[in-house]
């Protein structure tokens, strides 16, 4: 027996490093489909061009402008156009990803090989976030949902609630008392 | 109730006197009502957050690592990582722990920034000569010109810090270490019935006063027949042992353990009658503590803090030189013989003299003072900094006016109310699962 798990994800990361998500504008709803299937869904838009484009932009023409045409002025300017294009292509590539599926990241994984799911936190480069994981049976490493998006922790406690409730049976009041304390 | 934080770079899984002192006080101080967190650096495939005994969260994170678990000084490198977990855990408080600690350093100077309340611990003695000394010395003034309070292991300790950082005494508090003393019962079923036997246990270097066993043991092997030595611990100057060793023909006498885990301490301090301590310096030997708990005779070199550890007639002292520290130790051995010492008795006084939850109490007093300060405003901080020296008082009050800017700035990229706050461990219920698991053992 299996459930399809569906943890839908459309964003678009954030220009400045593609480790950081900011959720800043994003909408989380789940649809409620039948008595045993749930649909989470996260959505963030950010848009493709941002603040830090402009600034590009102004650096571009700084050089450009105020020197003289020497070759370090050529070398600084294809080094910005170069890191400039860096960062967006992250941006598409993050994004194409998604495409490519089919605009869902759907994976599927067999009931009984659900061990547990639980919420941890990890620690980036720069911050410490929260992350949802369903471990499996057999496999090495955890299934992180919202690999990408990585949601503040109140939406992820309640797609937390949700999925326990579904797949352990559970009632959504007693999950609530073990909010908070999950390790592996 | 305060919300702390501990920095070290010294802690689990590696083993120690700073890391058994920050685990212990931890344990109490969560007993006592706080929440108490660990931030130290990774040790190797161990990075995140980790859960001890008693919902203790140990934060390990990233860092670059030179030398003997001592972390690379990026100053401003940690800044980020340190804002994200003080703000997610809502701490109030922050401990730093060692000097040699560079995480702590910086860990303090950046709480500081933030406008914490900030505390440092201090577990060793320094000289003042040597060029280490001078430049941990520096440092040392460094982040404690801007300190609430300071806490040392003994008076000696004090007096060193002092002088070294230019404190007010008033600033500096005296709380020993402590030790468990349920883990360390005595057994004299394990001692053997016809040798007396000296146990030393302790890391062979140098400072330790390794060049005086080597002294000591083939005079008293020759004076004493019936006496053997028990070694434990590892390090450099172990060679110069084994070598005493050969040339004495002391095989049968003189037994080597290597390194002995933290838990086989016990097992090895119960088969002696007599422990020998040589240290050149000590601030507190907490070796001692546990020596005597284990009902052990303790022999030691008068230096540092050790006058201070044991009352009178549970130790012997003796100068650190070769034929005063014999003397000491054919006294000890007269004194087990004609059993006018009883040292098994040892550890009942031990256990009223020291206990963690007294150590603990007495910290809760410090935080409490500490509370009612009042953090200074930048300019009184930047005063502060700029006393530290001529040259060096210029170069920490740059130090510390980026460090001011970088906070600003990351004020803006991280903003405070993005920040996920961390649920906190539910103690009680914890404990209430523990009563509950206790009483169906018993019931059952």
């Amino acid at each position: 027996m299996g459930t399809q798990f569906t943890f839908t994800s459309t964003s678009v990361m954030s220009n400045l490093d593609p480790t950081i998500t900011s959720v800043k504008k994003s909408q989380f709803y789940f649809k409620i489909l039948a008595d045993n299937a749930r649909v989470y869904t996260i959505v963030s838009d950010q848009s493709f061009f941002g603040f830090l484009d402009l600034i590009y932009v102004f650096a571009f023409a700084a050089i450009a402008g105020l020197t003289n045409r020497t070759p370090i002025s050529y070398g600084m300017c294809i080094t910005l156009l170069i890191i400039w294009l860096w960062t967006k292509f992250n941006i598409v590539k993050q994004v194409e990803t998604v495409y490519i599926n089919g605009r869902t990241v759907s994976r599927f994984i067999e009931r009984s090989k659900i061990s547990d799911i639980i919420i941890n936190e990890g620690i980036t480069m720069l911050q410490v976030k929260f992350y949802m994981a369903i471990i499996v049976e057999g496999q090495d490493r955890m299934v992180v949902v919202f690999q990408h998006l990585l949601p503040k922790y109140s939406i992820l406690i309640q797609v937390y609630r949700g999925t326990r409730s579904i797949i352990f049976n559970e009632s959504e009041e007693s999950v609530e008392n073990t909010e908070g304390f999950q390790s592996i | 109730m305060y919300n702390i934080a501990m920095v070290s770079d010294f802690f689990y899984p590696n083993m120690g006197g700073v890391e058994g002192h920050l685990y212990q006080l931890s344990l109490m101080l969560t007993q006592r009502g706080h929440k108490v967190i660990i931030i130290t650096h990774s040790y190797g495939n161990r990075t995140g957050v980790r859960y001890l005994t008693n919902g203790l969260k140990v934060y390990y994170v990233p860092h670059m690592v030179i030398y003997s678990e001592a972390t690379l000084p990026t100053i401003y490198g940690f800044f980020p990582i340190f804002r994200n977990i003080i703000l997610r855990e809502r701490i109030n408080i922050v401990h730093g722990h060692q000097a040699f600690s560079s995480l702590c350093h910086e860990a303090i100077l950046h709480a500081r920034t933030m406008g914490m309340r900030v505390c440092f611990t201090d577990h060793s003695l320094f000289g003042f000569a040597d060029a280490s000394s001078i430049l941990m010395n520096k440092v040392l003034k460094f982040t404690l010109s801007d300190i609430d309070h300071v806490i040392c292991v003994s008076n000696t300790s004090k007096e060193n810090t002092v002088l070294r950082a230019a404190l007010t005494p008033q600033m500096v508090s005296v709380i020993p270490n402590a030790v468990v003393a349920s883990q360390f019962k005595p057994d004299p079923s394990a001692q053997d019935k016809n040798f007396i036997t000296i146990v030393v246990a302790s890391r062979l270097v140098y400072r330790k006063g390794m060049d005086l066993l080597v002294a000591v043991i083939p005079r008293i092997c020759k004076t004493e027949p019936k006496v053997r030595f028990i070694i434990g611990g590892d390090g450099p100057k172990r060679i110069d042992l084994e070598q005493m060793r050969e040339k004495n023909l002391l095989h049968d006498r003189v037994e080597f353990l290597g390194s002995v885990m933290h838990h086989e301490v016990h097992s090895v301090l119960t088969k002696g009658h007599i422990f020998l301590n040589t240290s050149l310096t000590e601030a507190f030997c907490i070796g001692m503590v546990e020596a005597a708990c284990c009902g052990l005779l303790v022999v030691s070199t008068k230096v540092g803090g050790v006058p201070e550890v044991l009352p009178r007639h549970m130790i012997i002292f003796s100068k650190p030189e070769e034929e005063d520290l014999v003397n000491a130790v054919l006294k000890a051995i007269k004194m087990i013989r004609l059993k006018e010492a009883v040292p098994t008795k040892f550890h009942d006084e031990i256990k009223e003299m020291y206990s963690w939850s007294n150590v603990a109490e007495r910290t809760e007093k410090v935080y409490d003072k500490i509370w009612k300060l009042k953090t200074p405003p930048l300019m009184e901080r930047l005063r502060r900094y700029y006393g530290c020296g001529i040259w060096a008082g210029k170069i920490f009050c740059i130090v510390m006016a980026v460090d001011y800017l970088f906070w600003r700035f990351l004020e803006w990229l991280f903003p405070t109310d993005e920040i996920d706050i961390a649920p906190a461990f539910p103690y009680q219920k914890y404990r209430k699962m523990f009563q509950m698991a206790d009483e169906d053992d018993e019931n059952s």
